[in-house]
C-alpha cells in the first residue's frame, strides 16, 4: 500500500478530505458538538468516583439531598424565592465531651427550608452524642429544641414527634398560634415563618443557629470529627434533584461515557457485521450470494427492538448485552446497500479487467472494492450510533438492560414511575431526552458532513 | 425559400460556477433553412450542446443567456414566456434528440407511455397516440411490441430509435442531434445515419447535427458550423468546408478526415482547448495555431464574410 | 400480468420467511413459552379437578393424584416432555392457533377473564390506529414537504427541512410524548387555560368497557368517536413531530438525485408541463428509493419509538399493554410478553411486507433483478 500522506479515499486524499470537512459549516458544528460531547465524557470519568454507581443507588447517600428540588438558577428566574441547599461544616479534634458551634445564615427567601441535618462523620456505632439547637430569629424570639440523640451518620431533625411539639409550642407561647404540623412533614420551616396577622408568613433575616453537642460517653469525648449542619433547599445543584434526592447533574453527566462507548462499539459491530457480509454476496455471487440475501432478508424482518425487549426481560440483560444482540438483529438494511454497491463494482471492475487481462479476485477486492466501500462504511458508523443509543434508551426507560450507573433512560423510567410528569418536574423530564437528542444529533451532523465526501454527487 | 426557418443570431450564455465565470458561448450566429441540415461540429467543452439547449430553453440552473436572439420562424423565441414556449414549440416545432439518450428514457414507465405523452397532452385521443406511436416506431425500424417494454430491456441503439421515433412522431420542423451516435457501435450507427437521412427526405425535416465526428457530419451536412472555444471558426456550405477549409483549426481537423470510415482521434493540433473562465486574449485559438500573427494575441477577429459565402473568423483573411 | 405473478411469488417468499422468523422466535422462547403452557394446564387442571369434586367428593389426597394424572397427561399431549425441537413445534402451533394462556395479572389490564388473546386482540385496534394512521399521513406530509425542499434547492426554505429532517431522526419519539403531556396537558392546566389535553389513555375512562369488548361499535358511537379523536391529538401530533422530518429528508435527498437525471430534462423537452414533469418524472422514479431508505431506520424509529410512545401516553394498544406486563406488574407476566411479542412481530413483517410489495410494484427494475 502506498504511503498514508499518499492514501486516497474516493479520490481525495487525507488532507483534502479533512479541509473539506473542516470548512463546511457542517462540518464546524459537528466538530463543536464532539467537543462538547468528549468533554463531559472525560469530565464525568475525572470527576465521578469509581464506584459511582453503587452510590446513585444508595439511598442513604443522598437523604441530606433536597428531594423533587429544581435546580437552584431558577431563583435567579423567579426573583430568589426559593431557599437552596446551605451546608455549615466544621472540624473538630478535642477530648473534650461538648463542643458549641454558632452559625449564622441569611433568610432571604419566602419559601424557606424545608428540613434540618446533623450530620456527623465519622461516625460508628459505639459512640452516641446528644445535641442541642438554639436559634435566635431575627425578630429576638430564640426557639429551642433537643434534646435530640444523634446515633447514625445522618440525623434528621425535623420530623421528630419532640421536635414538632417544641415548635408547636414556641408558637402557642410567643403568638398564641395553634400550629399543626401535616403528618410526616417536617416542622423545620416553621422556625423559619412567623405569624403576622393571623396567617403564617416567612421570616426574613438573619438567623443564628448554635449548636451544642455532648458525647454520650464523657469518658470516650469528641473525637475527631467533621460535624455540619444542613438546611435542605428547595433548589439544588444545576440539574435540581429527583423523588431519591439524586444530584441530577451528576445523574445526567455520567451518561456521557457510557452512551458514547455503547453507542460506538455498537455501530462499530453491527457496520462489520453489515460489511462481511455485503461484500461476501456482491462480490461471490451464486449460491452465497443466494443465501446471504435470504439471511439479510429474514434479519431485516426481525424488529429488533421488541424482540431485545423479551431478550432483556427473560436474560435480564445489562447494558453492553444488550448492544451486542441488538447490533446482531440489525445490520441488514446496511448489508443491503453494500452488497448493490458491491455488485455494481464487480460489473464496473470486470470490464476494466477484460481490457486489462485478468487478476485474482482478491486484488480486485482489496484495490478495487475496499477502498470504494471504506467512506460509505465509515457514514454507516456514524449514522449507526444514533439508533443503539434511542433503542437502548427505550429500553432503560423500560428499566430493562440497564447498568449499575444511572442512565438517561433509566432516569426517564423513575420520573415516569414516580409522576414526576404530573407534577410538573420538567428540571427531572426535560434534561435526559434533551442530552439523548444532543448525542444522536452530534453523529446525524457529522453524517451529514461526511455525505458530499462520501457521495461525491453532492458536492457543489 | 425565404424566410429561413431558423435564425441565430449572436448567441451568448455564460455559466457560473464555484471556480468562476465560464463563458461557454460568444457570438454565435447561423442560419438554418427548411429541409437543411446544419452540422455544429467542435471538440468537447467547444460549446455544441449548450447551443443546443439554449434553442430549446432547458439550460441548466447557472446558466444564462446573455445576449441574441434566436428567431425561429420569424420569432424571438427567446423572449416568448416559459409556457408560450412550451406549449407552442417543445415538441411541436422543435425536437430535440439529447446526448446520452440512453438515459433519457423514464425507467419507471413503459415506452408508450413516454410516447404518446407529448401527443395527448396535445388533444390527441389515446387510442391514437398509441397508434401514431406505433406508427413512429416502425419508420425506426422498430417492432410494434417495443411500446410495452420498459427502457432497461432495450438496448442503447433500440432506446436512441425510441428517441428518435418520439421526435418524428410530432411532425416537427427541427430536431436537433446531440452527438446521437457517440455511445453506439459503427454498426448501429450506421444504421442510424441511413434512417436519419430518410426521415429527413420524407418528413422534410431540418436538423441541427452535433458532432465531433467530422467523417459523420459530412454524411449528412449541407452547412458546416465550425465552433470553437464558444465562438464560431467557420460556417459555410459544407462542400466548401469539406474540400477547401479556410480557418487554420477547421485545417487541422480536415486533416484527420479519413477516406475510410475510421474515428481518429485529433491529435496532431498541439494544445489543448483552453479554460473559458479565462480565455487567451484575442483570438482564442491562437495559442495553438500554426499562422498565428502579432495582431491574433492582440484583438478579437471579426466574422469575414468570403466572396464563396462562407464567412471565417480568422486575421488570416482580413 | 407477470407483474401479478411477480407479487404473487414474493408474497409467498416474505410468508415463508416470517414462518422461519416465527420459528426461530419460537425457538428462542419456547422456554419460557413451555412454562407458560404449563401454568395454564396447572391452572386449567385445577379448576377442573375444583369441578369435578363437586360431583365426586374426594380426599384431599386423592384430589391431588387426579390432578397429577391430569397434568402428566396434558403435558404429553401437549409435547412439554418431549425434546427441544418438538417443542418448538408445538409453541409455534400454540401461536398459530391463539392458544396463548392467561395472564399472571389479569387485574392490570382491566380484562376479567385475563385471557391473553382478549388482551392482546383489545390492544390491537388502538395500536393499528395509532401507528398506521401515523406513518402514512407523517409520510404523506414529509415526503410533499421533501419534495418541495428539493425543487426549492438552497433557499431557506430547502435548509429549514434538511436540518429539521436530520435532527428529527435522532429525536426519541416517547421523550417528545413526554414533553406534550408536560406542555399541553399539565401546564395548560397550571394556567387554566380552557382548553386542556388529557393525560393520556385512549378514550375517557367510562368508555373504556366498550374499548376493550366491542371496539367496533365505538366507531359507531359518535360520542366515543369523538373522545377518541380528542385523545388522539397529543399523540398524532408526537408522532408528526418525529417523523415527518425523517420522510422529508429523504424524499428531498432521492429526488436532489433524480432532478439532475437527464430523463427529467428530456421530458421538459418534450414539452410536458412542470406538474406532469414532477409527478411523472420525479416522483414515480423516486418512490422506490425513499421507500428503500426507510429500511435502515425500520428496526429503531418505526417500531421501537411508537411502542414506547402508546405507553407514555398511555394509550390503549400493543406497547402499552407490553409496558404493563414488563413495569407495571410484580413480576414479569411472561404470557401477556411473548404474545405481545408475537403480534408486534406480526404487525411489523406486515409493515414491511407491504413495504416491499410496494417498492416491487413500483420499481420495474426491481422486478428484473429479482425476478
Amino acid at each position: 500500500m502506498a504511503k498514508v500522506s499518499e492514501l486516497r479515499i474516493a479520490g481525495m486524499t487525507l488532507g483534502e478530505i479533512t479541509k473539506i470537512y473542516v470548512s463546511s459549516t457542517l462540518g464546524k458544528v459537528s466538530i463543536a458538538l464532539f467537543v462538547i460531547l468528549i468533554g463531559a465524557s472525560i469530565y464525568a470519568a475525572v470527576t465521578l468516583p469509581p464506584n459511582f454507581g453503587s452510590l446513585w443507588n444508595n439511598p442513604l447517600y443522598w437523604q441530606i439531598y433536597p428531594k423533587d428540588a429544581p435546580p437552584a438558577w431558577v431563583n435567579y428566574l423567579s426573583g430568589n424565592g426559593y431557599a437552596p441547599q446551605v451546608m455549615f461544616g466544621r472540624e473538630v479534634s478535642t477530648q473534650g465531651s461538648t463542643v458549641r458551634f454558632s452559625f449564622e445564615v441569611d433568610n432571604e427567601y419566602s419559601v424557606p427550608w424545608r428540613d434540618l441535618y446533623i450530620v456527623i462523620k465519622p461516625m460508628s456505632g459505639s459512640s452516641t452524642f446528644t445535641a442541642y439547637l438554639s436559634i435566635r430569629r431575627p425578630d429576638g424570639y430564640v426557639i429551642t429544641i433537643g434534646p435530640l440523640l444523634i446515633s447514625s451518620m445522618y440525623t434528621e431533625v425535623g420530623t421528630t414527634q419532640q421536635v414538632e411539639s417544641q415548635v408547636i409550642q414556641f408558637y402557642l407561647a410567643k403568638y398564641g398560634y395553634m400550629l399543626t404540623v401535616p403528618q410526616g412533614l417536617s416542622a423545620v420551616p416553621y422556625i423559619f415563618s412567623t405569624v403576622s396577622s393571623g396567617s403564617l408568613k416567612p421570616l426574613k433575616g438573619i438567623y443564628v443557629i448554635n449548636l451544642t453537642l455532648i458525647a454520650n460517653n464523657p469518658s470516650k469525648g469528641i473525637g475527631n470529627r467533621l460535624i455540619s449542619l444542613v438546611l435542605e433547599g428547595n433548589v439544588y445543584g444545576l440539574m435540581g434533584t429527583d423523588a431519591v434526592g439524586h444530584d441530577l447533574w451528576l445523574g445526567l453527566l455520567a451518561g456521557f461515557p457510557l452512551s458514547l462507548e455503547v453507542g460506538v462499539v455498537y455501530a462499530l459491530i453491527s457496520t462489520a457485521i453489515a460489511i462481511a457480509v455485503g461484500l461476501a454476496a456482491g462480490f461471490m455471487g451464486g449460491v452465497v450470494d443466494e443465501v446471504l440475501t435470504r439471511l439479510t432478508d429474514f434479519v431485516i424482518l426481525i424488529p429488533a427492538f421488541v424482540i431485545l425487549v423479551v431478550l432483556s426481560v427473560l436474560l435480564r440483560l445489562n447494558i453492553w448485552q444488550a448492544m451486542l444482540y441488538l447490533a446482531i438483529l440489525s445490520w441488514g438494511g446496511a448489508a443491503r446497500i453494500i452488497r448493490s454497491i458491491t455488485m455494481q463494482i464487480r460489473t464496473a471492475a470486470y470490464i476494466e479487467l477484460a481490457k486489462v487481462g485478468g487478476a485474482s479476485n482478491l486484488w480486485i477486492l482489496r484495490n478495487h472494492a475496499l477502498p470504494q466501500i471504506l467512506p460509505y462504511a465509515l457514514y454507516l458508523i456514524v449514522v449507526g450510533v444514533p439508533g443503539a443509543i434511542l433503542t437502548l434508551a427505550g429500553l432503560n426507560f423500560l428499566n430493562l438492560a440497564g447498568a449499575n450507573y444511572p442512565t438517561w433512560g433509566n432516569i426517564l423510567y423513575y420520573a415516569e414511575q414516580y409522576g414526576a410528569l404530573e407534577s410538573g418536574m420538567w428540571w427531572w423530564v426535560v434534561p435526559p431526552g434533551l442530552l439523548i437528542v444532543l448525542v444522536a444529533v452530534t453523529f446525524i451532523v457529522t453524517a451529514l458532513a461526511i455525505e458530499p465526501i462520501v457521495n461525491p454527487r453532492l458536492r457543489r | 425559400m425565404g424566410v429561413p426557418l431558423l435564425e441565430v443570431r449572436n448567441l451568448s450564455v455564460n455559466y457560473t460556477t464555484m471556480r468562476g465565470v465560464v463563458k461557454a458561448l460568444d457570438r454565435v450566429s447561423f442560419d438554418l433553412d427548411e429541409n437543411e441540415t446544419i452540422a455544429v461540429v467542435g471538440e468537447t467543452g467547444s460549446g455544441k450542446s449548450t447551443i443546443a439547449k439554449a434553442i430549446v430553453r432547458v439550460l441548466e440552473e447557472n446558466a444564462r443567456i446573455t445576449g441574441g436572439e434566436v428567431i425561429f420562424e420569424g420569432v424571438d423565441v427567446l423572449k416568448l414566456s416559459e409556457e408560450e414556449f412550451r406549449r407552442s414549440y417543445r415538441w411541436v416545432k422543435v425536437a430535440m434528440v439529447p446526448q446520452g439518450s440512453m438515459n433519457s428514457l423514464n425507467p419507471v414507465l413503459r415506452v408508450v407511455d413516454q410516447m404518446i405523452e407529448p401527443l395527448v397532452l396535445r388533444g390527441v385521443p389515446k387510442v391514437d397516440a398509441i397508434k401514431i406511436a406505433g406508427e413512429a416506431l416502425e419508420s425506426v425500424g422498430l417492432p410494434k411490441d417495443t411500446l410495452n417494454r420498459y427502457p432497461h430491456q432495450l438496448s442503447g441503439g433500440m432506446k436512441q430509435r425510441v428517441i428518435i421515433a418520439m421526435a418524428i412522431q410530432a411532425r416537427p420542423k427541427l430536431v436537433i442531434l446531440d452527438e446521437p451516435t457517440s455511445a453506439l457501435d459503427v454498426m448501429t450507427q450506421a444504421n442510424i445515419m441511413n434512417l436519419l437521412k430518410r426521415l429527413k427526405r420524407e418528413f422534410k425535416l431540418s436538423y441541427i447535427f452535433i458532432t465531433h465526428d467530422l467523417a459523420l457530419a459530412s454524411e449528412l451536412a449541407d452547412k458546416v458550423l465550425v465552433l470553437y472555444a464558444g465562438r464560431v471558426a467557420e460556417l459555410g456550405s459544407a462542400d466548401l468546408v469539406y474540400t477547401d477549409p479556410k480557418h487554420p483549426y477547421t485545417q487541422g481537423l480536415m486533416t484527420s478526415v479519413p477516406t475510410l470510415r475510421e474515428d481518429k482521434k485529433l491529435s496532431f493540433i498541439p494544445g489543448e482547448v483552453p479554460s473559458l473562465i479565462n480565455p487567451p486574449s484575442g483570438c482564442r485559438f491562437h495559442p495553438r495555431c500554426p499562422y498565428v500573427m502579432d495582431i491574433c494575441r492582440r484583438e478579437d477577429p471579426p466574422m469575414i464574410n468570403l466572396k464563396d459565402g462562407r464567412k471565417v473568423a480568422c486575421w488570416l483573411y482580413h | 400480468m407477470s407483474m401479478l405473478r411477480g407479487i404473487a411469488l414474493r408474497i409467498i417468499n416474505l410468508t415463508v420467511i416470517l414462518l422461519v422468523v416465527l420459528i426461530v422466535i419460537a425457538a428462542v422462547l419456547s422456554g419460557p413459552a413451555s412454562q407458560v403452557l404449563k401454568d395454564t394446564i396447572q391452572r386449567e387442571t385445577s379448576e377442573m379437578v375444583t369441578t369435578i369434586m363437586l360431583h365426586h367428593p374426594m380426599t384431599p389426597a386423592q384430589a391431588e393424584q387426579l390432578k397429577q394424572t391430569i397434568i402428566k397427561q396434558l403435558e404429553n399431549a401437549y409435547g412439554l416432555n418431549k425434546p427441544v425441537y418438538i417443542r418448538v413445534f408445538y409453541v409455534l402451533f400454540n401461536i398459530l392457533s391463539f392458544n396463548w394462556g392467561f395472564s399472571y395479572y389479569p387485574d392490570a389490564y382491566g380484562v376479567p377473564s385475563g385471557s391473553v388473546v382478549s388482551i392482546i386482540m383489545s390492544a390491537l385496534p388502538g395500536t393499528i390506529i395509532l401507528d398506521t394512521l401515523g406513518i402514512l399521513l407523517s409520510a404523506l406530509i414529509g415526503i410533499e414537504l421533501g419534495l418541495r425542499a428539493a425543487l426549492k434547492y438552497g433557499s431557506l426554505y430547502d435548509r429549514a427541512i434538511t436540518y429539521y429532517g436530520a435532527v428529527d431522526s435522532g429525536i426519541p419519539q416517547w421523550w417528545v410524548g413526554i414533553l406534550m403531556i408536560l406542555v399541553f396537558a399539565v401546564y395548560l392546566r397550571l394556567i387554566h387555560s380552557p382548553i386542556v389535553f388529557p393525560y393520556g389513555g385512549i378514550v375517557d375512562p367510562q368508555y373504556y368497557n366498550v374499548w376493550l369488548y366491542d371496539t367496533a361499535k365505538a366507531f359507531i358511537n359518535p360520542k366515543i368517536l369523538a373522545s377518541l379523536l380528542y385523545h388522539m391529538v397529543l399523540p398524532m401530533l408526537t408522532v408528526f413531530i418525529v417523523n415527518i422530518g425523517g420522510w422529508a429528508y429523504f424524499a428531498r435527498s432521492v429526488v436532489l438525485n433524480i432532478i439532475r437525471e437527464d430523463y427529467v430534462t428530456f421530458a421538459r423537452v418534450k414539452g410536458l408541463p412542470q406538474g406532469q414533469v414532477v409527478s411523472r418524472y420525479i416522483m414515480r422514479p423516486a418512490m422506490p428509493a425513499i421507500l428503500t431508505s426507510i429500511f435502515i431506520s425500520i428496526p429503531f424509529i418505526i417500531f421501537g419509538g411508537f411502542l414506547l410512545t402508546e405507553a407514555v401516553f398511555q394509550w390503549w394498544g400493543l406497547g402499552y399493554v407490553l409496558n404493563i406486563a414488563i413495569v407495571g406488574v410484580p413480576t414479569p407476566d411472561m404470557p401477556v410478553i411473548l404474545a405481545d411479542t408475537y403480534m408486534s412481530t406480526l404487525l411489523y413483517i406486515v409493515l414491511v411486507f407491504i413495504l416491499e410489495i410496494l417498492i416491487y410494484y413500483i420499481d420495474p427494475r426491481i422486478r428484473e433483478s429479482q425476478g
